[in-house]
């Protein structure tokens, strides 16, 4: 036992075995969760016998049948791509601008954006929540409120993950580009936004992923149900008693957000075929989320 | 305290909260109001069975005129408990509509104090509001409220009379009944072995060592605290005497140490699940709990009690149209809606929670399945609303004593 243990070649048990359960761990609640969106009765906890119910042979509660779910789940659709589409092109043209303006306000801007990275959500939603409803009073509560919260919360990640990436690109290709006679914005745009495109990839899969589960900002800002997307629906009627409906759409969403995962991935590893010859691909997207 | 007579109770009860509503109600709502609702300029009213009060209709409060055409291509803002409508009710008022392009839009709180909050930030036109009786008053002196047109209600007839004049609305000028409920005990007769309802103080069953881990209490301070005064003996649900509360205390404390009782509102998944044996509940809950059962067993072994005599706490849930609707005359066929007994009885078929219909009775709910004959006895009666007790809104003072001795239970449970 004492040798085995003090063997320094010996395979890693106990490691193995830590990793396993945390992956079982974290792997079975959700499993189970799934497995309910298919009881034939409303228990989300007691198995009442395999049905389609909650997917679309329920004419009224089924995900298919529900326009209230279906909205609930294009809602969250919906901010989740305008808030990409805002956010990740703004974030870029703001790490550039940090990248090369040198100065005291522009440090301002850098800590500004570091430090709304590290802002709990929750004092962000309830100042937003302030200022729509006593002093920007034009903005209604709704959709364009959560956009306009998003788009700030959300804006710090394509910023650091650009910035990251632009450090370690250095600036010696955009020099060399421009001494071969590129204007300074063709340089930008043959040079470095292509080699920055990993980073912006990543940056919009990443926002993309925690604008469509991200529950506090969407719930103060939200007006009526038609602003409410999947999280806010899952937590109203979690505390009521909520049919395996929800299971399936949050079943849905699951397996529609592992696709938009997987397809991240292999464009993603289409976007460095160049670059990948000692790390994996799959380290490299880690590392770059 | 166990010894003395109900009817002594009940008259000492009485006088006491004859007492507790001159004097000390003044200073509930100017100070610690939890929704901020300023109280109206005739100072704040609080409505009692024993005090009841008629609201005043003002020119200006919105009240629309007669016959006049639903609005067309409308949508209409219902505001609602979470998963507390059914939706084919709603799509049928679609459908009944269809000609004026309706749509309906159900939004949804969690508790009263969500929903007045955002009422007061007044940026969504909700039309039509689902409250509980204590928060009539607040609505109605905030200026929330609009007045009904009973000509639009033709259908009030189908619901007991007793809603055509209650003691909170007298004539009825801004409420109709949604449903009513009862409280009391529901256990399975595969696991309890004593017939709960014959025993001479059915409550205790709940502190019975023998269902140590398999009890179940409502996280509800008011229904926790009320139904350990009422297994005394003490009536008065509203209490601000503190030798009930400490005997409340008392006993919760010893019920949370003895029995270690489960604490939530899953009584309609508990039970059915034998989470829970015997559990403190509500009427429609089980009639609910039919379709928790895992698969395989039968619904044949739960029951309920709720006092035969009818002594025991009651509750209703209302409609409201709210003023800053934009679809009043929609709003009020909604109402009307939900007052049809068809439609009544579909909506209970999906929420478990009785309609005060004139035509449900214990033989018509088991005649149309609604319920099991088993579970007969969670049928909500006329007659228990006059004999049953109510829980009303308390003032500041004396609902921070009652959440002291619900903090205490929790701590221990």
């Amino acid at each position: 036992m004492k040798r085995w243990l003090t063997d320094p070649w010996r395979k890693p048990r106990l490691l193995a075995a830590l990793v396993w359960g945390y992956l079982a761990w974290s792997v079975l609640p959700v499993a189970i969760a799934v497995w309910f969106s298919f009881n034939a009765g409303r228990s989300r906890s007691s198995w009442q016998g395999f049905s389609l119910r909650w997917y679309w042979q329920d004419p009224v509660l089924s995900v298919w049948n529900d326009p209230d779910l279906q909205r609930a789940l294009l809602h969250s659709l919906r901010l989740a791509v305008l808030t990409t589409l805002v956010a990740v092109p703004l974030g870029v043209a703001f790490a550039i601008g940090l990248d090369r303006w040198r100065g005291r306000l522009a440090a301002g801007f850098n800590f500004q954006m570091l430090l709304s990275f590290v802002l709990p959500e929750i004092l962000l939603a309830v100042a937003l929540l302030f200022l729509f409803t006593n002093l920007l009073k034009a903005v209604q509560l709704g959709t364009w409120a959560q956009l306009l919260g998003l788009v700030t919360f959300q804006l710090s990640y394509p910023v650091i993950i650009c910035r990251a990436r632009m450090l370690s690109i250095g600036s010696e290709y955009e020099e060399a580009a421009m001494d071969l006679g590129a204007s300074p914005l063709k340089a930008l745009r043959h040079v470095l936004l292509p080699l920055l495109s990993p980073a912006i990839f990543a940056s919009a899969v990443l926002v993309f992923a925690d604008v469509i589960d991200d529950f506090v900002l969407v719930r103060y800002l939200s007006a009526d149900a038609a602003s409410e997307p999947m999280s806010v629906k899952i937590y109203n009627t979690a505390r009521a008693s909520p049919t395996p409906a929800l299971n399936a759409l949050a079943t849905i969403m699951l397996f529609s957000s592992l696709l938009a995962i997987a397809l991240g991935f292999f464009v993603y590893r289409r976007l460095t075929r160049g670059e990948r010859t000692q790390e994996s691909t799959v380290e490299g997207f880690a590392a770059q989320i | 305290m166990a010894r003395m007579s109900r009817r002594a109770f009940l008259s000492r009860s009485a006088a006491t909260a004859l007492a507790v509503s001159g004097g000390v109600l003044l200073s509930a709502c100017g100070e610690r109001d939890a929704t901020g609702v300023a109280p109206g300029a005739g100072g704040p009213k609080l409505a009692s069975p024993e005090n009841p009060v008629t609201w005043p209709v003002p020119a200006d409060a919105g009240r629309i005129a007669d016959g006049l055409a639903p609005e067309q291509g409308a949508t209409l803002r219902v505001y609602n408990w979470s998963e507390y409508i059914y939706k084919k009710v709603v799509q049928d008022f679609e459908k009944k509509y269809k000609k004026y392009d309706v749509k309906v839009q159900v939004s949804t709180y969690g508790n009263m104090d969500e929903a007045v909050a955002k009422l007061r930030a007044g940026q969504v036109a909700f039309d039509v509001l689902f409250p509980t009786y204590d928060y009539i008053g607040k609505l109605i002196q905030g200026n929330f409220l609009r007045p009904l047109n009973h000509s639009y209600i033709p259908n009030i007839e189908q619901v007991w009379p007793a809603f055509q004049n209650p003691w909170y609305d007298q004539g009825w000028n801004y409420t109709v009944p949604y449903t009513i409920y009862t409280t009391g005990i529901a256990w399975r007769v595969d696991k309890v072995k004593d017939d709960v309802a014959q025993l001479p103080n059915p409550y205790e069953a709940l502190w019975d060592e023998r269902y140590r881990g398999k009890v179940g209490i409502l996280d509800d301070y008011r229904e926790a605290i009320g139904m350990t005064l009422l297994k005394n003996g003490i009536t008065d649900l509203n209490t601000a005497n503190q030798d009930h509360l400490n005997l409340a205390r008392d006993q919760l404390v010893d019920l949370a140490q003895t029995v270690r009782p489960r604490v939530n509102t899953n009584d309609y998944i508990d039970l059915p699940e034998s989470k829970t044996w015997i559990t403190q509940a509500w009427s429609g809950d089980m009639v609910n709990a039919q379709y928790y059962m895992p698969k395989g067993q039968s619904a044949d072994v739960m029951r309920y009690w709720f006092p035969a005599d009818g002594k025991g706490p009651v509750n209703s849930d209302l409609i409201v149209l709210l003023r800053s609707g934009k679809n009043p005359v929609l709003g009020h066929l909604f109402m009307d809606h939900l007052l049809d007994y068809d439609v009544a009885v579909e909506n209970m078929s999906w929420n478990g929670y009785q309609p005060p219909q004139n035509k449900l009775n214990p033989t018509e709910l088991v005649g149309q399945e609604l319920l099991p004959k088993n579970l007969e006895t969670a049928t909500v009666l006329p007659a228990y609303f006059e004999s049953g007790y109510r829980y009303l809104e308390l003032p500041g003072e004396v609902d921070d004593r009652w959440h002291a001795v619900w903090q205490e239970f929790k701590a221990g449970a």
